[in-house]
Parts: C-alpha cells; structure tokens; sequence
C-alpha cells in the first residue's frame, strides 16, 4: 500500500526533486535485492571495515598490560613510524622489493597470456569430452596445497633423491646440479610452479566468458570467410578484454604481496636461495618469528595495503585516460 | 512502509544476534563444567569450603595430545577437587609452530587461559614477560608456593627471574648444561668402533669414515646436522638474545664480552670442519633444506649428532626415538639463564584464578602422585610398578599416554623411572647440578626494546647465510666474511653495543 502511493507522488514530482530522492526511491523499488544483500554488508562491516581500526596497532608499541586486547591497545605507547623502520634497516631491502614485485608482473603478464591462450584453445576443442577432461586435469593442481607443491618439487629436484639428479640427468649424459644451491635456478622454478599452478583456475574464467559470446559473430564470420585465426583476433580477444582488464587490475592491486606458500614453503626456507626467493612477505616472517612484536608486523600489512591500494588506484587512472568504458571506478 | 519496516527490523535483530554470538566466543571457559559443580558436595574437607569451584586451563608444548588424556584428567581432577576444588585442563600442542602460533594469537589476542608452558626457546619466556604477559609471582609465591620456593633455592630464583622479578616457576630438573655427541650404540660396536678415544669434536672424524664406507650405501647419515640443530651448539655460547641473533659471551665464562659468535675463530674452524665433513659425504647433502631430525633418527638412519647433554639423556632418547643411544660428553657442565629458562609455567595475565594456578602448580612441585599422574597416566592401565621408583610402560601407556615430558611437568625429581634407566639418575642429577659452574652473567635477560629493529634485519641475515655454515654446504672461507658483512649493514654495532651495555650494567649491579 505505502509503496504505491509513493511511487504516486514521486511521478508528480519535477525531475529536479525526483533525482534528490533518487537513492532511496531506488532502495524501496528494490527492497527485496537490498535485504539480500544485507547480510553481506553485515559481513563486510564486521568482517572487514570494524577491524580496520586495528591498523593503528602499526603506530603502537604494542604490550600486554591490560587485561584484553582493547586495553592492551589503549595502554600502549605510541611510537610513530618506529614500527616500520625494519624494512629499511635490512641490507636487502632492494633485493626484497624487487623480488616481490618482479615476479607479480611476471605472474600477471604470463598468468594472462598462457590462461587465455588455453582458454581459446580448449573452447575450439570440438570433442566435448576431451575438452572437459583437459580443463579438469589442468584444475587439478589448483586444489593442491603449496606443502604438497613444495614436496613435488623436492622430489624433483632434491640433492639426495631428486628425480631430475638421479634419473634425467644421468640419462641424458649430464652433470647433477645443486638446485638449492644456485639461487638463478630458481626464478625459472618458482614462475613455472605457479603458472602450473593457477592457470587452470583463470582459464576457467575465460572460458566462461567466451562461452558467454553470442555465436552470431562467428557465424557473420565465417559467412564473411574469417580464417579461425581472424576470428579469435577480431571476435574472441577484443571481447575479452574487460575481463582482462578487470583482472589485472585486481592483480596490480597484490602486487605487493607474494604467495607466503610459493615462496616459503617451495624453496623450502633455504637461505642460500634467498637473493631470488625472499619477498617481503617471507623476509617479514623471517625477521619477525621471533620476536613476536604485533606492532612490526601490523606494520608490514599495514604498509603492503596501503601500497596496494595507491596502485590500483594509479591503474585504474591510466585505464580511464585510455578507455573511460575498461575503468573499474 | 509498514513491510519495510519490519524487514528493518528483522535486519537489526539479525545484526544484534551475530554481534551476540561474535561475543560470547571468548566466555566460554568461564563456565564451570558439571563435573566441577557435582564434586563440590564430595570435597567439604576441611579448607576448600572458601574456595569456588574453578577449572584451569594448562597449555604446554609436547607430541600433541595423547588418545587418553581425558581418562587421566578425570583421575586428576578427582585427585586435585578435594584438595584446591579444581579441574584441570590440560592442552598438549606439538612441537614447534603448532604450540607458538597458538600461544602469541592467545597472548596477543588476551584470551582467557590460566598457565602456558614457557622457556627461552618457545612461547619466549625473555619477550613475553617484559611485555606484560605473565603474572609477577614475587609477592605471592610465599603465601601460596613456600615449598616449591625453597624447592627450587635461591641460585635458580636468581636465574629465572627478569629485573627481580619472577614470573614463571622452572621445572625442578638438572640445572646445568653440557654439549656433547648422540651416538648409535648399536652401530658403533658392529663395527667395533671404540667411543672412549673421542674426547672432542674432530675425534669422530675416523668413526664417521668407517659408517661412511660401510652404512653409507644404506642411507644412514653419518652425521646428522641440520639447520637450526646444528653441530654449531657445541661451542657452547652464551647467547644473549637466541640462537637466530648473533651476540654472545664465551660458555667457559672467561669474561664479559659480548662478540659476535658467528665471526669468532672456533666459529671459524668448525664451520671448516663441518665443511671437510659434507665434502667427504658425512653429511646428507640437502642437510640445509631440512629441519626436522626426528624422522631419520627414529628410522635408525642417523649415527651421531650433536646434542644438549645431561646425566642419563642417551636414555631418555634411546625411549623416545626406539634407538639405542649412547651419549659422549664433549663440553663441561655450565648453569646459565638458559637452563632457569629452559622449562617452566607461567600464570597469564588473563588468568581470572591466579591463585588457584599457583596453589595447582604447589602442588604439582611437592606431590609426587599427581606429578607422576601427569607425567605417566595411571597406574595398571598405562604402566605398571616395579618397585617404589621404577616403573614398565605397558602398551596402552606406550600408545595411547606416552608424553615424554619428565622435564616439563613440575618436579622432575618426583617422577618414576623406567627400567631401562638408571636407578641413581635423581642422585647424578643432583651431583651434576652440584658440579656445574655458574655463568658470571647468570639471571641476566636482555631487553630488545632499543634495538627491536636491528634483531629483526640480523635475524633475517642469519637465516639467509647460517644454514649453508652450520651443515658443511657452503666454503666458509669464501662465506663468512660476505656474512659478516651484511650482518654489519643489518645493524650488529648498535645491537652489540647495547647488549654490552646491558650486560655491564647487570655486572655492576650485581657485584
């Protein structure tokens, strides 16, 4: 009853006035989408915004006085930047920041190009069965736990055991080789792991989006006499390119992240590995584990997020500038 | 407007509910179980009837927990109810990250516990306590601890205390430490290999050949060291911080000053030692990409390793691992901080019974049923007497309540022994502890607060060059002057330098 008799009165509205009421015009018209969603904000809130107070943590230093955490929080000096002094304190400073965002961009750029490649590939596979069986398989590694990565390629390339030093090499005539010796090996090691690793899963999404093209331009195509190859390059991938540009742009947004579990638990921890495998997310669990300052390590989420957020936001600029329609915001 | 409004409401109701139940999560332990409140009528003994009915909650670190520990902890509460009208709960976690992680997420976090396990090598007592973790036990522990005060004495008070203050009760055990060898008994005399000869630690170079040569081709490791249980402990420094931070003063107690372990000349030759060994194939290749020694120990594929000695620990191993162990004593009996620290429990700041923890631990110091009843589950179901002193594991005890944690419970000198130990092990502990020298910075503890930052970039440092050393891998001649180097850039100065200074002014303070 109320609802109609608003919707009454805001049809005799002027347009002006109609605009001002426009948002909670919009919330009663779809009342039903937004309870829906209600229980997610109240996640969100919860799980995400109310905890957000904790970044101050970083400014604290951080001690046990009180007898919960809130008071422990407000007895608690504070300290300035002295928190986030340990990054710079490390001689390896460099070392780290390049490890960590050389390999994401080595990630997105590889990660992009083999999953749409794969993608287009397995959409032309034209015996179904196969085609499921492929992307399955290439799911497969997804679901694996990095411990068990970590174990699979030890076996392979273990000193003692390693398939790669007892088996491959002797047959092929060749020396055994130090894998955990020679930190160079290991860049090549650490981005085949996890291209093999997720690609299955991004592929997925691309060939759900593909599958999502309307056949009608295909079909134009080929009437117009389109070799496949014209078709994926004129079809396929210019209809892609929001989801890719989406999903970079989400990457770029980690890029001062590193997968704990691709570059801990794979290269075993091994030091003598660490000029190519430490990233700052190793490096803080390294210089930290010990010491069990909460203050230093809210630092380092502290700053790995805010950096994070300062590039997506330079991204998603530039995309805008280029193409207003690709921006995410 | 009037469906809105009711689906507003639902929606707050929703969001006051979930707000509830996120509440209630840290309450839970503050509910006494039922057990707790049908035994108050059974225990109206005399002293207990000002005492409410409490359950503690004990966090230690071990094998995780056994099949039967709830059959053992109803035996104790029915022990522990008429005497303090408490219940027990007792949390086994396993060795390593398992028992850390948990412990800082409960103590940074403030959960409701009442004692954890703590020591300078887990759940770190040095770093805990300084920040407010643990209850200062100074004032109470003579009105609710008198015995195990007088128990432990004076010199260990001293040890473990921080600033004069103590904040966790050691475990009554050898108070002293000695490094030395771990060495396969059975191997040894199947190759007729004659033990009394090796005195210090290159002596077991030429029984290292002979497995080599003879078990090599089986898999069996020479010598086992591996990162971070590493033959590098046999020089015996008197670290300062741990073993992750370079800065030490000599074991022998020659003086006071503080260097960095890793760049000293005995460092020098063992790492070159350890070298000669890994080039001669004693020790396992990938030593440096393993921490774990326990697997290749138990599987009997381990000849010797270093090792933290004290009387009868080749058979407290030999139990543990199913090996035949027998130990050589390399370095002489020292008392340091490191042992007052080794193994005790703490009463958390969180704790609401503060209390009733200290009277519960009283009692585990000075009564030796429940210690043994803790330590070894009960009697004719997990083991059975031979005598007063000794006792035989059955196999349910083997299975299903075997801890191995004599050194952790209270009073070691309480508990039973097995038959396959010695039965003057209590008296040689005791002529041990007696023997040892007293470090000459004993009861120091070093506060990191100034230097926070440089311990955390030299850790790093450390983490990236030690493993190589400490197993043989890398030349050190090439290595550890490059270490050295970027530990200088990491800050070892400023951290030296404080540690000096901290340790000048305990010297002085305590003269």
């Amino acid at each position: 009853m109320g609802v109609t008799r608003t919707e009454v009165k805001e049809a005799a509205v002027p347009l002006k006035a109609k605009k001002k009421t426009g948002f909670l015009r919009d919330i009663v018209k779809n009342k039903v989408l937004y309870v829906m969603m209600l229980p997610l904000l109240v996640v969100l809130f919860f799980n995400n915004y109310l905890p957000m107070a904790g970044v101050l943590i970083a400014f604290k230093n951080y001690q046990y006085h009180g007898n919960n955490f809130f008071e422990n929080f407000f007895l608690s000096d504070w300290v300035g930047f002295r928190n986030f002094e340990f990054f710079t304190a490390t001689p390896d400073a460099f070392t780290i920041t390049r490890n960590t965002l050389g390999y994401n961009f080595i990630f997105i750029f590889l990660g992009l190009v083999v999953s749409v490649f794969f993608a287009i590939l397995l959409n032309e596979i034209k015996n179904k069965f196969l085609s499921k069986f492929y992307q399955a398989s290439m799911l497969l590694p997804y679901f694996m736990s990095w411990i068990v990565v970590s174990y699979i390629v030890f076996a392979l390339f273990g000193e003692e055991k390693g398939f790669v030093n007892k088996s491959l090499l002797p047959a092929l005539g060749m020396q055994e080789v130090s894998w955990y010796a020679d930190p160079m090996k290991w860049p090549f090691i650490l981005t085949f792991v996890n291209i093999w690793k997720l690609t299955g899963y991004n592929t997925v999404i691309y060939i759900a989006a593909i599958a999502g093209i309307d056949q009608e331009f295909y079909e134009a195509a080929i009437v117009d006499g389109a070799s496949k190859w014209q078709q994926i390059r004129s079809i396929t991938i210019p209809l892609l390119k929001t989801l890719m540009i989406i999903l970079t742009l989400l990457a770029v947004g980690k890029v001062f992240y590193s997968d704990f579990g691709l570059f801990f638990q794979v290269p075993r921890n091994t030091g003598a590995l660490y000029d190519t495998t430490q990233t700052i997310d190793t490096y803080v669990y390294n210089a930290l584990r010990n010491l069990n300052d909460v203050g230093m390590a809210s630092a380092s989420g502290l700053y790995q997020s805010v950096c994070g957020f300062v590039l997506v936001m330079i991204s998603n600029l530039i995309v805008r500038k280029i193409d207003p329609e690709q921006a995410l915001f | 407007m009037q469906k809105a409004k009711r689906l507003i409401g639902l929606a707050l109701v929703t969001c006051m509910a979930i707000s509830m139940i996120a509440g209630c999560g840290k309450t839970e332990e503050a509910s006494p179980s039922t057990a707790t409140n049908s035994a108050v009528d059974t225990s109206a003994s005399t002293g207990t009837e000002t005492l409410d009915p409490v359950e503690l909650q004990w966090y230690v670190v071990g094998n995780g927990q056994p099949n039967d520990m709830d059959k053992v902890l109803a035996e104790v509460n029915k022990y522990l109810q008429p005497k303090i009208n408490a219940t027990l709960k007792l949390n086994i976690f396993t060795w390593g990250d398992d028992f850390e992680n948990k412990m800082s997420a409960k103590i940074q976090s403030g959960e409701k516990f009442d004692i954890t396990f703590t020591s300078n090598w887990a759940c770190n007592y040095q770093q805990n306590a300084p920040k407010g973790a643990f209850v200062d036990l100074t004032p109470l522990m003579d009105k609710y601890a008198p015995k195990t005060k007088e128990l432990l004495g004076e010199k260990v008070i001293k040890g473990a205390s921080i600033n004069g203050k103590l904040y966790a009760i050691p475990t009554n055990k050898e108070m002293a430490h000695n490094w030395g060898f771990l060495i396969n008994k059975d191997m040894a005399d199947k190759y007729g290999i004659d033990l009394s000869t090796i005195k210090k630690f290159e002596d077991l170079e030429p029984a290292l050949k002979i497995i080599k040569e003879k078990e090599g081709a089986n898999g069996v490791e020479a010598f086992q060291t591996l990162t971070g249980e590493s033959a590098y402990r046999v020089l015996d420094f008197e670290k300062l911080v741990d073993d992750n931070v370079p800065g030490a003063i000599y074991g022998d107690g020659r003086d006071t000053k503080v260097v960095n372990d890793f760049a000293t000349a005995e460092a020098m030759s063992l790492f070159q030692t350890l070298n000669k060994w890994y080039k001669a194939g004693y020790i396992r290749k990938d030593a440096d990409t393993i921490t774990d020694y326990a697997p290749a120990r138990k599987a009997g594929k381990v000849f010797a390793t270093t090792a933290s000695l004290k009387p009868g620990k080749d058979a407290e191993q030999s139990i543990s691992d199913g090996v035949n162990w027998t130990q050589i004593d390399i370095t002489p009996p020292r008392a340091t901080t490191r042992e007052m620290t080794g193994s005790m429990q703490a009463i958390s700041k969180t704790s609401p019974n503060p209390e009733r923890a200290l009277m519960f631990l009283e009692l585990m110091n000075n009564d030796a049923f429940l210690c043994n009843l803790v330590n070894y589950g009960i009697e004719g179901t997990h083991y059975t007497k031979v005598n007063d002193t000794t006792i035989e594991q059955t196999q349910a005890g083997k299975d299903n309540y075997n801890n191995s944690l004599q050194w952790l419970f209270a009073n070691q000198f309480n508990t039973y022994l097995f038959t396959t130990e010695d039965p003057q092990k209590w008296t040689k502990f005791k002529e041990y502890n007696a023997s040892s020298v007293a470090s000459p910075i004993l009861g120091f503890t070093f506060n990191t607060e100034n230097v926070k930052t440089q311990i955390a970039a030299l850790t790093a440092v450390k983490k990236q060059f030690m493993p190589g050393l400490e197993t043989g891998k890398v030349d050190p001649a090439t290595v550890v002057p490059k270490f050295t180097a970027k530990l200088e850039a990491a800050g070892l100065k400023a951290a030296i330098d404080e540690m000096q200074k901290q340790v000048d002014e305990f010297v002085a303070a305590n003269k």
